[in-house]
Parts: structure tokens; C-alpha cells; sequence
């Protein structure tokens, strides 16, 4: 180690230029929560990095505040040792952070340093691409439309809600309705996923809780699901600077894998502390605030982060970006400032009820809100051919149930509906970190919205589902889920082929025609 | 705050600027009631800042320059003479020892442009790397 140091030591000496010349420089004049004001620096440009020398070494800043006679500059790192009077130098370079296929699998935090403990990420002497934090959008000529789907595994998304590759779709909903285990399922389905190109997963944490975090990289190892993605982690002990930079910094990283031609995922959890973050920023830095407090380019903050999310035509390599973002909403307020400012910047909105969660339908989802406006497009044959007849039964159901509740005496045909109804709502349940892959997920909504679990009790629907899943899973791989998973159609002979399948399975159940 | 720092700072270095302009040459007046008017509006406590701000208006104002020189050790006839070449009459020196340079000079013009010919700033550039 010291003989490193040494020879390094002597190849900077030997190598020494003496060229010292006349630099631009500024000086602190002011100090506070992660906020310096420099003054000097005339010539720094927005979301330059200053380098400022304290006597604990140097510590970088990021130049947003440009005015008259001083720059107001966010401390990227630690800002107890800066003092004023500190001088501060120009770097002439804007943030970036390092990317490259060497980062899947890795926490880092958003300045790109590795935070799990496994040492560097990239090799020495390698030069590894830099891609700034802040970057231009692609234009409406780069892009083409959604085409492909983005399965997440879970039954009442993929099949109501679908999502499309380079789509932005919201997750919102209050504290504690499985936002974050949504968007952790479509993560974990990636690997089922197998008719299309794997996505490379991004998992940006703003904010959250250091064991939260620790507890999804946990999960992604469990499920071998690490080997294709990438945490982004700022906790909530980081400071603001970090919660701001982490989706810029997740979006980099996306931007590496999508200009590359391949398929990437990304999950902000969540926005709504990301715009608490830059709110603090913003009010030490004295601009003025507007409604919330929020400043008046809140929207901006995010619509440029979601704005990169995209599907990128065939001439720019037919890659994609499709993000995820969270928002956390306070008692199902969904006009609160933040909400109604990401759901219209974003392709639709998966929304999450307390309520239902309560009453035991996970995910708690309320499918009736929820929308997808481009999804569709990218949807598999297969799906859309049973889909389409499961929304109209779910939302039958969902009228009738309402009715239910007044009316005691209903005829045979409205019972039955409404029995078929609860049924649908039993399959659409799910647990979580249990994704189902989309073929079986055709094949089961098949059986119940063609009435073959007429027979089967409200209550045992869940366990017929999961024999059901089993009986397919073990018998007819070949013959039904390889061609619908392959060629993500349910052509006629398949449809034959699982109709016999689903009338033997019922045969051989307890109470079937072969067992009595 | 009656009046933000640089409002003070910019009255006070207008009106010194036009009273020389006009063949003044005595502007004690001036700094006196200005000064009286700061106690007034009881904003004495940012005196500091605004005297160092008016002083930055003032300077920019009548092509000034500030010029800093810093070094490690009180400098010889030839360094002084040196140095001399650089500096204009109108410039306002200040000079300052700081043993931390170790040997050579530092020197800075209006806070805003650095030239740093020190030991220390040497060595830190070829610790940098490293």
C-alpha cells in the first residue's frame, strides 16, 4: 500500500507541470443546512459544480442560484466543515455520474458511489461513461409509440391496466396500501417474463427508511431478481441534496441502458418526498414559494424527470424507459398539489385505496379510477382477448354490488352475476411478492369469465385458482402456456386445448364427474 | 432591515462617486450622515456588510482593483519590485503573511480572480490525484 502510494507519489512529481495560471474564484459568504451563498465566480454556469476548499479537504457544490452579485449552491456532500471566507473554485463541468453494465446489481447512492459494500464499481483504468444527471429529453422524432407490453405480473394490472414499454404510469395511494409492493412485483415478474427482452430494473429509494430499503434489497436477492437491477438509495438520514439528485441520477442510469437499445424499468419511490426535498431546498435558497410552499417550478421538476421516460424509434436503437413513479397521497386527497401535478404529467394512474385494503382485496386496488391511457396498444393478443370481457363483468359487478346493498330480493340472473362478480374480485386478490406470469394469468381469467368455476364456492376460489395454476403448470406446459408466452397469442387451437384442460382438471377435482 | 444591504451599499457608493465627480474631495461629510441614517433605522449591526458591499460598487464603478497579496514571508526588494510591475497606482493592496503557504505568492484581484504561485497550492495539486 505505501509502496503504491510512493510510486504514484513519484510518476505525479516526475510528471509535474508547472503552469500556474490565473483562476476564476469566489468566496463563502454564507452558510446554512446544506445551502452555501458564494460570492464571486461571475462566470458559473446553472448546475455548474464549484469545488469549494475547506480545511477538511474539498467539498462540491451545485451552482443553482444565479444572481446579481452571488450564487446560491446546494453542498453535494458534508457541509459541517465549511466556514465562510472558504474559497471556492470553478469546475466547468455539470453533474454526472458514472454508467455502465457494471452497475447492475449494486446499491450506490446518487452521487454514484457504491453504498453495499462491495467495493468499486468499476475497474481501475477503465474510463466508464459519464451521463449527466440533468439531460434533454428525446424529441418527438426519436420517439415511436408504446408497442410493448411491461408485465408486472400482477392479475388486475396486466389485465385492466396494462403497461407499455416506455410508458409512465403513477402509482398512487395513502400510506401503507402496497405502493411500494406493487411496483416491487413488477420488478420481481421481469424474470418470468420471458417472450420479450429482460428489462433492466431500477429501484430509486427518496427518502425512505434505511431497513425499508435494506428489506427490498433483501427481497431482489431472495428472488434472484438482484441480477437485473439497480437500487439508487438516498435514505431519509441523507441529506436534501441527495433526495433531489436520486430520480436525475436513476434517470441517467436508465438513459445509459435505454440509448443503448435495451429495456429498462424505473421505480421512484416516491415523489411526493422528492418535491419535500426540493421544497427545502428551494426556501433556503430563498426563491419564493408558492402554493404549499411548493416553488413555482415544482411541475417542471418533475415533468423533466418523466418526460425522459421513452420509447425510442428503431433509428435511435428501439430502446425504452418506462417509469414507475410513487406518490404517497394524505387521506385519498388526490387534489393535493403534488398528486394532480404528477397525474397529468404521467400515462395514467394506478390507484390504491385504504379502504380496500382494510376489507382484505390486495392489492387494493380501485380499478374503477384506474387508468391506463396508453398501455392498450402494447398489450399481448392473448390478454386483450380476455380482458376485454373481464372489465365489462367487473364493472357490472362492481354496479350491481352497489345495488345489493339496498335490494334484499334479486332475481336468479342478477344473483348470479353478482356471484360471478365476487368471484372475479377473488381472482384478481393476490399476495404479494408472488407474481403471476402472464400466460397463466390468461388461462385462469379464461376459465372464470367462460363460467367453468360456476360450481366452485366464492370461498374456495382462491385455492381452485392455485390447484388450477398447478394442474397447468405441471401438465400443459407445452401445449397451452409455451405458445401463448412465445407468440403472445391465444390462437384456436390453444383456446381447444385449454378448454379440454380446464374440463379435466375440474373432472378430477373432489365433487368432479371422475370422482363420484 | 429598514433597506436591504446592497440598497445602503449602492446610495452610499453613488453618492460618493458624484460628490468626487463634482471636484468634492471631502466625503467625510457623506459617511457621516450616511452613517447617522444607518443608527437611525437601528441597522448598524449589517454596517459591516454594507461598507463592504458599497466598497465593491464603488471600486466597479471607478475601474478599481483589489488587490490581495498573500505570502508566506515578508517579501524582499526584488520580490516588491516584481510585484510592482503588476500594480496601478489606483490599486488598493492589502497584504497579508500566512505561514500556511509555505513559500511563494497568492495573489487575488477583487475576490474574483486568483493567481496562485504558493508551495501549498503545488503540493495540493499533486496530492489530487492521488
Amino acid at each position: 500500500m505505501a509502496y503504491d502510494i510512493i510510486e504514484k507519489l513519484k510518476r505525479e512529481i516526475e510528471g509535474y507541470k508547472e503552469k500556474p495560471e490565473w483562476r476564476e474564484t469566489g468566496r463563502v459568504i454564507e452558510v446554512g443546512d446544506g445551502i452555501v451563498k458564494i460570492l464571486g465566480l461571475r462566470n458559473a454556469v446553472s448546475q455548474e459544480i464549484l469545488m469549494i476548499e475547506t480545511a477538511k479537504g474539498e467539498r462540491a457544490a451545485l451552482a443553482l442560484n444565479l444572481e446579481e452579485e452571488s450564487i446560491g449552491a446546494l453542498v453535494l456532500g458534508d457541509y459541517l466543515s465549511i466556514e465562510v471566507g472558504n474559497v471556492v473554485k470553478r469546475t466547468g463541468e455539470v453533474l454526472s455520474i458514472e454508467v455502465g453494465d457494471e452497475l447492475i446489481g449494486r446499491v450506490i447512492n446518487p452521487l454514484g458511489e457504491p453504498v453495499d459494500g462491495l467495493g468499486e464499481i468499476f475497474k481501475k483504468g477503465n474510463k466508464p461513461q459519464r451521463n449527466n444527471l440533468e439531460a434533454r429529453a428525446p424529441s418527438v422524432l426519436e420517439r415511436e409509440g408504446v408497442n410493448t407490453p411491461v408485465h408486472t405480473g400482477i392479475k388486475a394490472i396486466d389485465a385492466m391496466i396494462p403497461i407499455g414499454r416506455g410508458q409512465r404510469e403513477l402509482i398512487i395511494g395513502d400510506r401503507g396500501t402496497g405502493k411500494t409492493a406493487i411496483a416491487l412485483d413488477a420488478i420481481l415478474n421481469q424474470k418470468n417474463d420471458k417472450g420479450r427482452r429482460q428489462m433492466i430494473c431500477i429501484y430509486v429509494a427518496i427518502g425512505q427508511k434505511e431497513s425499508k430499503i435494506v428489506k427490498i434489497s433483501e427481497t431482489l436477492k431472495k428472488y434472484d431478481a438482484m441480477k437485473y437491477s439497480i437500487i439508487v438509495a438516498a435514505s431519509a438520514s441523507s441529506p436534501a441534496a441527495q433526495w433531489y439528485l436520486a430520480p436525475y441520477a436513476g434517470a441517467a442510469i436508465g438513459e445509459y441502458f435505454r440509448d443503448k437499445g435495451m429495456d429498462a424499468l424505473i421505480v421512484y419511490d416516491d415523489l411526493s418526498k422528492h418535491a419535500w426535498a426540493y421544497r427545502q431546498i428551494s426556501l433556503l435558497l430563498k426563491r419564493p414559494p408558492g402554493r404549499e410552499a411548493y416553488p413555482g417550478d415544482v411541475f417542471y421538476l418533475h415533468s423533466r424527470l418523466l418526460e425522459r421516460a421513452a420509447k425510442l424509434s428503431k433509428e435511435k436503437g428501439g430502446g425504452s424507459l418506462t417509469a414507475l413513479p410513487i406518490v404517497e397521497t394524505q387521506l385519498g386527497d388526490v387534489t393535493a398539489y403534488i398528486p394532480t401535478n404528477i397525474i397529468s404529467i404521467t400515462d395514467g394512474q394506478i390507484f390504491l385505496e385504504t379502504d380496500l385494503f382494510n376489507q382484505g382485496q390486495r392489492p387494493a386496488l380501485n380499478v374503477g379510477i384506474s387508468v391506463s391511457r396508453v398501455g392498450s396498444a402494447a398489450q399481448t393478443k392473448a390478454m386483450k382477448k380476455v380482458a376485454g370481457k373481464l372489465k365489462l363483468a367487473h364493472a357490472q359487478f362492481r354496479e350491481l354490488q352497489a345495488f345489493v346493498q339496498f335490494a334484499t330480493d334479486v332475481d336468479e340472473k342478477t344473483k348470479k352475476n353478482i356471484a360471478q362478480g365476487q368471484k372475479i374480485n377473488e381472482i384478481l386478490k393476490q399476495d404479494d411478492q408472488a407474481p403471476v406470469p402472464v400466460e397463466l394469468q390468461v388461462c385462469i381469467f379464461y376459465a372464470v369469465l367462460n363460467g367453468y368455476f360456476e360450481s366452485v364456492a366464492v370461498e374456495d376460489i382462491k385455492k381452485t385458482e392455485n390447484e388450477f395454476a398447478d394442474f397447468l403448470n405441471k401438465l400443459h406446459e407445452n401445449d397451452i402456456l409455451k405458445p401463448i408466452r412465445e407468440t403472445g397469442e391465444f390462437k384456436e387451437e390453444t383456446e381447444n386445448a385449454l378448454k379440454g384442460a380446464i374440463e379435466n382438471f375440474l373432472n378430477g377435482r373432489p365433487g368432479g364427474a371422475n370422482n363420484e | 432591515m429598514k433597506y436591504p444591504t446592497h440598497t445602503y451599499a449602492k446610495a452610499l457608493a453613488e453618492v460618493i462617486i458624484a460628490s468626487k465627480k463634482q471636484g468634492e474631495k471631502d466625503s467625510d461629510k457623506i459617511v457621516k450622515n450616511f452613517l447617522e441614517l444607518v443608527r437611525r433605522n437601528g441597522d448598524e449591526v449589517h454596517l459591516h456588510k454594507i461598507l463592504e458591499e458599497a466598497g465593491r460598487f464603488a471600486r466597479g464603478a471607478g475601474g478599481i482593483r483589489k488587490v490581495s497579496i498573500e505570502s508566506a514571508r515578508p517579501l524582499n526588494a526584488a520580490q516588491e519590485k516584481e510585484i510592482a510591475k503588476f500594480l496601478t497606482a489606483d490599486d488598493i493592496v492589502e497584504r497579508t503573511i500566512d505561514p500556511a503557504l509555505i513559500a511563494g505568492i497568492r495573489l487575488v484581484v477583487n475576490d474574483e480572480m486568483q493567481f496562485d504561485g504558493s508551495l501549498r497550492g503545488k503540493l495540493d495539486n499533486v496530492f489530487k490525484n492521488i
